[in-house]
């Protein structure tokens, strides 16, 4: 990649990385702030549209949609993060040991992995969820289970593609051992397109846990989680669009700027590129 | 004290390759001798790097012996028998191998400086100050600056990277240094400042060598003897010299052949149009 490209990619994932911490600010500060009780229903306020006072309009319970969607932030931020962080290193650390111990090991771990590919990925989400149950805890299980494959099959076919890279062959000469080998040679040559997979993903996991929540299987109530928030309110789709549309909105934003900062991420770790 | 270093006697690897055998190497038998360097020749897929895979210890074998002559020139040891895993490790110590990609030679998510103390720290105690301090020495020794030891292989041309690859295997001063197909990766002109830089590092370590190219041309000026491989054997080896001009296998002469060597008229218009600029020297 050309400096220039590369200075673009670093201004652009800065500039990201501040949309994340404004982001992160708003989901875990945002709640000491606000104005109106999240939680607490006002029957007398009920399906307001949105004014000085409600700035996102209230909810059929009358609760301020604003209050509700900062107070959800936290929860699909959470929950996208905990999937995202719990495959990323089972996923990675399956798929090295696999690529870089080879044989039966390798065997075994890509067939349980292509037993997983074989099904619709959001349709085994659904399928897990509703076998554990509904709840946050199990919407987060029931999205590892679809995501980890991706995660395993990436970084196996890394390791396999640098085990018999020239550096990897050079430090066997010098008398590095397996495990020198695995923390040194692999794992950081590994990790990186890994990472940006993974900063990929996570917009899609939010979307995935607000589609589990809007189905009943992620979040219940009265947890303000955007899915779940806007599965209630689309039955005041034709009254009260604004529940839908501002919770809609959040999850666009949110999922925008964890694309983009994904997507720079990329940019600049793309070493290949120079090669 | 003998002078042969390495002795590799009817060296055997099969590979497997679409449901079939393939022999890479057959009956291999040579000697390096201490302080030369020996040519391994041939087209690819003869079974050269295989050979220099199989001494290093990348590749085991299937047959034959590897003998290595101890330190103190007490008596040889065969690399492919049994030893401790402290003998193995004493033994291999002793050789060092550059790559035919110097940018792949060294991780990129290590700088050259730690790249090449890599290669003395699994096999000596060696201080951090003063392994740090020999990186910087080897730099020198290969014409790199200083500067060198903070760059990744990514910030380096492809000449630089070789011959940092050199200085990292100068590191632990092997008695052995392989070399396979190191400057194929090269353009010409960096290809004799690599071959520059080698041949005097050669000389002045006195420093065993086998040099594997498919470069007749290329090996004729640093090689001692020349051994040449087709289909996995050995088809003729003896002195450079009598190799390039009096060979007697119709191999290796087809193999002349097929150099390019440019007559002395084309040479005298290549030099005239240069000194003039006319066509930047192109030949």
């Amino acid at each position: 990649m050309k400096k220039k490209n590369k200075r673009k990619a670093r201004r652009w994932l800065i500039f990201s990385l501040a949309l994340l911490a404004v982001l992160f600010a708003v989901a875990f500060i945002g709640p000491s702030l606000i104005p109106h009780q999240p939680f607490k229903p006002n029957m007398r306020n009920a399906l307001q549209p949105p004014s000085a006072e409600y700035l996102f309009g209230t909810d059929n319970l009358g609760r301020c949609v604003f209050c509700r969607v900062i107070a959800g932030a936290s929860t699909s931020l959470f929950s996208a993060l905990a999937v995202v962080g719990i495959v990323f290193a089972a996923g990675t650390v399956l798929g090295v040991a696999a690529g870089f111990t080879g044989g039966v090991l390798d065997h075994i771990i890509m067939k349980i992995s292509l037993i997983f590919q074989a099904f619709p990925s959001f349709i085994l989400a659904v399928a897990v969820a509703g076998i554990l149950g509904n709840g946050l805890k199990n919407g987060i299980i029931s999205l590892c289970a679809v995501y980890w494959v991706t995660y395993c099959r990436l970084a196996r076919s890394l390791t396999v593609s640098l085990r018999d890279m020239p550096y990897i062959r050079a430090a066997r000469i010098c008398g590095a051992g397996k495990i020198s080998i695995l923390f040194k040679y692999v794992l950081p040559n590994v990790v990186a397109p890994v990472l940006v997979t993974a900063a990929l993903d996570v917009g899609s996991v939010i979307l995935s846990m607000a589609g589990l929540s809007f189905l009943g299987l992620g979040a219940v109530r009265p947890t303000a989680e955007w899915g779940a928030v806007m599965s209630e309110a689309k039955d005041y789709l034709q009254t009260a669009p604004w529940i839908i549309v501002f919770n809609g909105a959040a999850l666009f934003v949110v999922v925008t700027i964890f694309n983009l900062f994904g997507d720079s991420l990329r940019d600049v770790l793309d070493t290949n590129a120079e090669i | 004290m003998d002078t042969v270093l390495l002795k590799a006697e009817n060296l055997r690897k099969t590979f497997r390759k679409d449901g079939r055998n393939i022999e890479a190497v057959k009956n291999v038998s040579f000697e390096l001798h201490r302080g030369e360097c020996l040519g391994l020749i041939g087209e690819s897929g003869s079974g050269k790097s295989t050979v220099a895979n199989l001494i290093a210890g990348l590749e085991k074998a299937e047959g034959g012996s590897l003998q290595m002559q101890a330190w103190d020139g007490s008596g040889y040891k065969d690399l492919l028998g049994k030893m401790t895993p402290a003998e193995r490790r004493a033994y291999r110590s002793r050789l060092q191998m550059v790559f035919q990609n110097p940018r792949l030679s060294f991780n990129p998510a290590m700088t050259i400086g730690q790249g090449m103390e890599e290669a003395v720290r699994y096999y000596t105690k060696m201080p951090k100050a003063e392994r740090q301090a020999q990186v910087l020495q080897r730099l020198e020794q290969v014409g790199l600056g200083p500067e060198y030891a903070k760059k990744y292989s990514s910030q380096m041309s492809g000449g630089e990277c070789q011959r940092a690859a050199i200085a990292r295997a100068l590191m632990i001063q092997p008695e052995l240094l392989i070399c396979d197909e190191i400057t194929s990766a090269l353009d010409v002109s960096i290809q004799a400042q690599v071959m520059g830089i080698l041949t005097r590092i050669q000389r002045e370590m006195k420093m065993t060598c086998l040099f594997i190219s498919h470069d007749l041309a290329l090996v004729s000026t640093i090689c001692d003897r020349v051994a040449v491989m087709y289909h996995g054997e050995i088809v003729e080896m003896g002195e450079t010299e009598k190799i390039i001009h009096h060979s007697t296998n119709d191999y290796t002469r087809a193999l002349l052949e097929s150099v390019f060597l440019a007559d002395e008229e084309t040479m005298n218009r290549y030099e005239a149009e240069k000194r003039s600029g006319g066509n930047r020297g192109r030949l």
